[in-house]
């Protein structure tokens, strides 16, 4: 024999195929029967983990994806410019008239008015939804340019001047939003948004060109404090909050 | 030319032009793939169609920054990689941040559902079984330990390529991979010897 017995180490090398130790391994493993036996399990296990088949989806499940993904798709950013937002949600627009309205006293959080009729009551409700919508949208564009920030390619330096523009413009809404949501006694919501607004602002003011150490800064911020998973939270909570009463809504917010 | 026609090139460049239809082509032809990945590297078929749809989403964001001598599938490879750990570290975080109240049924020890050595082989056989148990033993891998297990050995890829996909260095990476293995072989070797 002309070596000692094989490392577990080198053995997963040598079942991968990893070049440079198959021929000298090929000889040892030909005479040392421990060392066959060593392989033999090892194979066994791995074996074991291939034969846990994956389901196979659905002879149909490439339409599916694709129907599930289609409406998700927006134009990427080197196609069209973030102006061309549909007209409703041509933000901040929404937010002013939603806190022109709320500061107007015209919608407030004490519970309506028992003699007021019920118009009061739908007209809230109404504003409420449409908060809860254009929050949601609101949520959903800051999330994407955060994630195109954390995953932007790294380098040297780092240009980040399309992700601070679109920062800068989400950072206004951000704090319309914000101040109507406190308005409307959601101050959940609108502790939420401050902390999203101060991210949003840090991306915006930092400068086109980063270095690599800055850049991973500020990415490590964004990823910090699980700060995705709770905007994705956030969101799908006002997704459902548009559909719900207004007492739920600020209850829960 | 129909999308069924075009080369993965063609595709590529189509899409990048902004033709939907050749996007189209691109899911199509590795969205199932996609989905063995993630299902290899989350572990259930909800998650691994997350993986799924999000991998999609953020390739057709970054088309624009994919140059287009590197490979494509790889490429995607790598978000797909990047999208299950995002996955898996959310739920983590969030399985944490929950109180426990109690033990869950569910989440049975390994060790107690480990069959007795006299199991007969018959019983292992049932693929059930087994892939109940390989997804517990790859459930305590780490999130880099598992990703660099399920490139290497389900996909075939190269250290080199692993290591580029998880930023580490050849080294790191065949270490990661060896860990790996060995803790598989720490969870399964009863079941697989009880079964030669």
């Amino acid at each position: 024999m002309t070596r000692n017995h094989i490392l577990e180490e080198e053995l997963v090398a040598y079942h991968y195929g990893e070049a440079g130790v198959r021929a000298e391994l090929d000889a040892h493993l030909a005479e040392c029967a421990e060392c066959r036996e060593s392989y033999a399990a090892l194979r066994g296990v791995l074996a074991m983990v291939s034969a846990a088949e994956v389901p196979e989806p659905s002879a149909d499940y490439e339409r599916r994806v694709w129907q599930r993904l289609e409406p998700r798709l927006e134009k990427p950013r080197w196609w069209k410019s973030l102006a061309a937002r549909p007209a409703w949600l041509a933000v901040p627009a929404v937010a002013a008239l939603l806190l022109a309205a709320f500061l107007g006293g015209r919608l407030t959080t004490r519970p309506a008015d028992p003699t007021g009729g019920s118009g009061a009551a739908v007209n809230q409700a109404a504003r409420e939804r449409l908060l809860m919508l254009a929050v949601g949208d609101h949520i959903e564009r800051s999330e994407r340019v955060l994630t195109e920030v954390a995953n932007a390619p790294g380098g040297r330096s780092v240009n980040l001047a399309a992700e601070q523009q679109w920062a800068g413009e989400l950072v206004s809404d951000s704090r319309l939003y914000r101040q109507t949501a406190r308005q409307a006694g959601m101050g959940g919501l609108a502790n939420q948004l401050d902390e999203l607004e101060r991210i949003l602002l840090e991306v915006a003011r930092s400068p086109e060109k980063i270095s690599a150490q800055e850049f991973e800064m500020l990415r490590r911020r964004i990823l910090a404090r699980d700060l995705m998973f709770r905007l994705r939270v956030m969101r799908s909570q006002a997704e459902e909050r548009a559909r719900v009463t207004p007492e739920r809504t600020r209850r829960e917010f | 030319m129909s999308r069924m026609e075009w080369t993965e090139q063609q595709a590529v460049a189509q899409a990048r032009g902004g033709d939907p239809e050749a996007f189209r082509a691109l899911v199509e032809r590795h969205s199932r793939s996609l989905f063995r990945l993630g299902y290899r590297m989350t572990g259930n078929e909800h998650d691994a169609e997350e993986v799924v749809q999000e991998t999609l989403l953020r390739a057709y964001r970054r088309l624009g920054r994919f140059e287009q001598r590197a490979n494509f599938g790889t490429w995607l490879y790598r978000i797909a990689v990047n999208c299950a750990l995002d996955l898996r570290r959310a739920k983590k975080r969030e399985e944490s941040r929950r109180e426990a109240p109690g033990p869950d049924p569910e989440a049975e020890s390994s060790l107690d559902s480990i069959p007795a050595a006299g199991a007969s082989p018959e019983r292992l056989a049932i693929s059930s079984e087994i892939r109940r148990e390989v997804s517990l033993a790859m459930d305590r891998l780490t999130d880099a330990e598992r990703a660099a297990f399920v490139l290497r050995h389900f996909e075939g890829h190269s250290i080199e390529e692993i290591g580029a996909t998880l930023g580490l260095a050849a080294s790191a990476t065949k270490n990661t991979i060896f860990r790996a293995v060995q803790k598989l072989r720490g969870s399964l070797a009863p079941l697989a010897s009880a079964a030669r």
